[in-house]
């Protein structure tokens, strides 16, 4: 077993981790920075040094935000800090242990401390018909145009709820990929719901407040058609068993719109299928709808050497992502003793007044973009809610009614969440659906805890980190 | 909450048996199982139903384990009639194999030992050369050396025998009180008055199975059970093509294509999580017997806590005080099932623990106390 030791072991290269990379080395720590992708940037940032470098146009495509990301990859790439990229993490063992796979192999990493900086994923959108070839996350459409400047053509239809969602509409607009429709799912007389958060929000918040409205703006020129309250909302077959068509009740009609692509979206949540695996205290957020690790002041989890930064902890955007990956770097330091309390205090100062700006516009985003119910959690019972397993809500539905009452016995019974992904996918639906079915609130139905390997990994890759001769042998009570 | 004939106190797969069976004889039966959050032996069950090495210099288990596997085709028969459930049993027959010449050679000596006992164990059971072995199982790797094989070892999905016995039960009328932890248990007129976090209720007669859980409850009516953990780890890989039938020893292919990996026995005290030196002895032991399985995916792995007695053996007790409280618990639930539910169920409640079953009763703890 090949093994180096870090003072700090950073897992993700989005803002949070970048951040956290800067401030350590900066600090004079040994540290290393490990992520799945081949480039640093995470989501955000996805493959800004080559758009930089290939496609210098497109960075305007992206926006402002996007193109500030190379200023951190550039801090990053001359921090002196450690980096291991194309590498995944897929487990962590109590004594901080990590163990990565890359291209050269297998390995385990030892750590001092960890900080886990692994960002937020969309929320699974199971409307009937969502698994059909032509429905995709906007999200996943976003990687494609970043990742490979793959443009989407025909008919586009994007439906949902949030930021992401008209962000994607204005990128696609400005890149001249025409959008039929955008279908906002949040009811109608929200924003009445969501007046009251205003002036906090408009005082510490006016750049992202500005930012929302011009892209309305540009949506409105484009001439998109747009429908607000939209219900119902399902993703219908063509003849070659694609998607052929959008429906959906509004105003309380029905309509129906011709669709090549559909791009549904209703928010990210955090991605905390490592620090649930590793034993990290989760607790249930009701104003994100999302599980989420619990942390104190410093990202510290309740686990010894174990915190988390940015939207793996907590959703709050880029900015309060790189601000947090930098406030947890001072907690490791002062528990590495490098500085004292005091100290660490001091420097954390102006980070937290600048965490302060960027945190007001949540509780206004959370509220203004809550996303619908019935989007969340299919009413259909024929509706697939795990994919991997081919799983229906029925099944799930039928389960908890033969005395199922926990996530990880209605897993048992209908294997749901068992593929590979490891309920990445559906346990926010399933724990839903139990909730619903059960009656009780979703703060009582915890997903299932995410097994190691967090990531599939080949077995020999394992075996690998088998000392010789120390298989288990046959067990004698057998 | 009510009067019932039988309470079984625990859900999983031993207590669930018991209580099918009850159900389907027309009794009123209610299980109480703590469900979340409580140490299911259940959840880790490998799906394997072996006559091979069960009893190895214990024949009463030897022929309790051999019960059991004869009427395992009707248990899964019935299951899937009443319940609709196909719980995937089948027979391909289980090989041990063995990596070295040292190996094979112990256990060539085992299982002539047992044959001399002439007990089921070593009834049907064969040793197999390298060559004779990779004729059973092609693809088994160059290190090993051959093994003993017994045709009549069967397997089956555990998961789908756990929610045929619960959804056949629930369908005969049985009460599920899940979420529910059962705090004490007291005679009360006929019967018994059973205190759990949610409420008291009545039965005639009470069948605590809950595993780990059990042993406060079993010591205040007077049955010591010194149970422990004895953590298991168990990988499971995607999907693969079809490429093992028979049974290896801590290798099985299931129906819908996952290879199962485990049989390791470690002392973690109550701690369900996984070790990974542990988990990569797991998969290089896999890789060992099946080369071929190094380039699988390997999707989870789990630790589960194995209900055990010093002695390793099962427990089938009555408690002295209090007749018609029963305590049954055991480490191989799935191959014992078709022994509980179609034979002993029925003869538990008419005449209390059968003969057959005294070696396993809890006498034999106060034995080993005094020792």
């Amino acid at each position: 077993m090949a093994e180096t030791a870090h003072d700090l072991v950073i897992v993700g290269a989005g803002p949070a981790g970048l951040s956290a990379a800067v401030a350590a080395a900066g600090y004079g720590l040994d540290v290393l920075l490990i992520d799945e992708q081949q480039a640093p940037g995470g989501q955000i940032w996805r493959g800004v040094e080559r758009v930089a470098a290939e496609r210098p146009g497109d960075l305007d495509l992206f926006g402002a935000d996007y193109a500030a990301g190379r200023e951190l990859v550039r801090r990053f790439r001359a921090s002196g800090a450690s980096y291991m990229p194309g590498a995944t993490v897929w487990q962590i063992t109590p004594d901080r242990r990590l163990a990565v796979t890359d291209a050269a192999g297998t390995r385990l990493v030892a750590a001092q401390e960890i900080l886990l900086a692994s960002g937020a994923y969309e929320r699974p959108v199971p409307i009937p018909g969502w698994t059909l070839p032509g429905v995709l996350t906007a999200g996943a459409a976003q990687v494609l145009v970043k990742q490979a400047g793959a443009l989407p053509d025909g008919q586009i239809v994007l439906a949902g709820n949030g930021p992401l969602l008209l962000l994607v509409a204005s990128q696609l607009l400005a890149a001249g990929v025409p959008v039929s429709a955008l279908l906002e799912t949040a009811p109608t007389g929200r924003v009445w719901s969501a007046l009251p958060l205003l002036p906090k929000a408009v005082l510490r918040s006016r750049p992202y407040l500005e930012k929302g409205l011009g892209m309305l703006a540009a949506i409105r020129r484009a001439g998109v058609a747009r429908f607000h309250g939209v219900t119902a909302l399902e993703a219908v077959p063509g003849d070659d068993g694609r998607l052929g068509a959008v429906r959906f009740a509004h105003h309380g009609r029905t309509e129906e719109l011709k669709a090549d692509l559909l791009l549904l979206h209703e928010g990210v949540i955090p991605n905390v299928q490592l620090s649930m695996a590793a034993g990290c205290a989760h607790r249930w957020d009701p104003d994100q709808l999302c599980w989420r690790p619990v942390f104190d002041d410093w990202g510290a989890t309740d686990r010894p050497g174990i915190a988390v930064a940015g939207d793996g902890a907590w959703i709050g955007g880029a900015r309060l992502a790189e601000t947090s990956g930098h406030i947890a770097v001072l907690g490791a330091l002062a528990r590495l003793g490098r500085i004292d309390e005091a100290e660490r205090d001091r420097r954390a100062r102006p980070l937290r007044r600048a965490a302060l700006r960027d945190t007001a516009i949540r509780p206004l985003l959370d509220a203004l973009y809550r996303p619908p119910a019935w989007a969340l959690a299919p009413m259909r019972d024929d509706v697939v809610i795990c994919r991997c397993e081919d799983v229906t809500a029925g099944a799930v539905r039928v389960a908890v009614r033969e005395g199922c009452h926990d996530a990880p016995q209605v897993k048992a019974f209908t294997r749901c969440g068992m593929g590979p992904c490891q309920g990445r996918m559906c346990a926010p639906t399933l724990c839903r659906l139990i909730a619903a079915e059960r009656g009780v609130e979703l703060a009582a139905v915890p997903p299932p805890p995410p097994r190691f390997p967090v990531k599939p990994v080949r077995l020999g890759d394992i075996a690998a980190l088998s000392g010789q001769g120390d298989g288990p042998g046959a067990p004698d009570w057998m | 909450m009510g009067a019932f004939d039988v309470a079984v106190v625990g859900g999983g797969i031993v207590g669930a048996a018991f209580a099918w069976a009850w159900a389907r004889r027309g009794l009123s039966v209610v299980i109480v199982d703590a469900g979340p959050g409580e140490f299911s032996a259940t959840r880790g069950t490998f799906g394997n139903i072996t006559v091979q090495g069960k009893g190895f210099g214990m024949p009463a288990y030897a022929c309790w384990t051999e019960r059991s596997s004869q009427l395992w085709p009707e248990l899964a028969g019935v299951l899937r009639e009443e319940t609709g459930v196909d719980i995937g049993f089948h027979r391909p027959g289980f090989l041990h194999c063995c990596v070295g010449d040292d190996a094979l050679e112990a256990r060539r000596a085992l299982v002539e030992r047992v044959q001399a006992e002439d007990s089921p164990a070593g009834s049907d059971l064969t040793m197999l050369d390298a060559v004779e072995a990779r004729a059973l199982v092609p693809g088994l790797g160059p290190a090993v050396s051959g093994g003993s094989y017994c045709p009549r070892d069967a397997q089956c999905n555990p998961l789908r025998l756990w929610r045929a016995l619960r959804a056949g039960y629930l369908a005969r009328g049985g009460v599920l009180l899940p979420g529910r932890r059962v705090t004490g248990v007291r005679p009360e007129g006929d019967g018994y008055r059973i205190d759990t976090d949610g409420g008291v209720l009545d039965a005639g007669r009470v069948l605590i199975a809950a595993g780990l859980g059990m042993p406060p409850l079993a010591a205040q009516l007077g049955i010591p059970l010194p149970l422990y953990p004895l953590r298991g780890e168990i990988l499971a890989t995607a999907k693969l093509a079809p490429m093992l039938t028979v049974a290896l020893n801590g290798v099985r292919q299931t129906e819908e294509g996952t290879v199962l990996i485990g049989q390791s026995s470690e002392k973690a005290g109550y701690d369900e999580g996984t070790n990974l030196p542990v988990t990569a002895g797991e998969a290089a032991n896999a890789v060992t017997l099946l080369p071929a399985l190094a380039g699988a995916r390997l999707v989870r792995a789990w630790g589960s806590l194995r209900v055990m007695t010093p002695d390793k053996l099962p427990v089938y007790a009555e408690a002295n005080e209090h007749r018609g409280v029963f305590a049954v618990t055991c480490h191989s639930g799935v191959t014992l099932c078709a022994a509980h539910a179609l034979d002993l169920a029925d003869r538990l409640l008419d005449d209390g623990v059968p003969s057959e079953l005294y070696p396993f009763t809890a006498t034999r703890f106060h034995v080993s106390e005094a020792a």
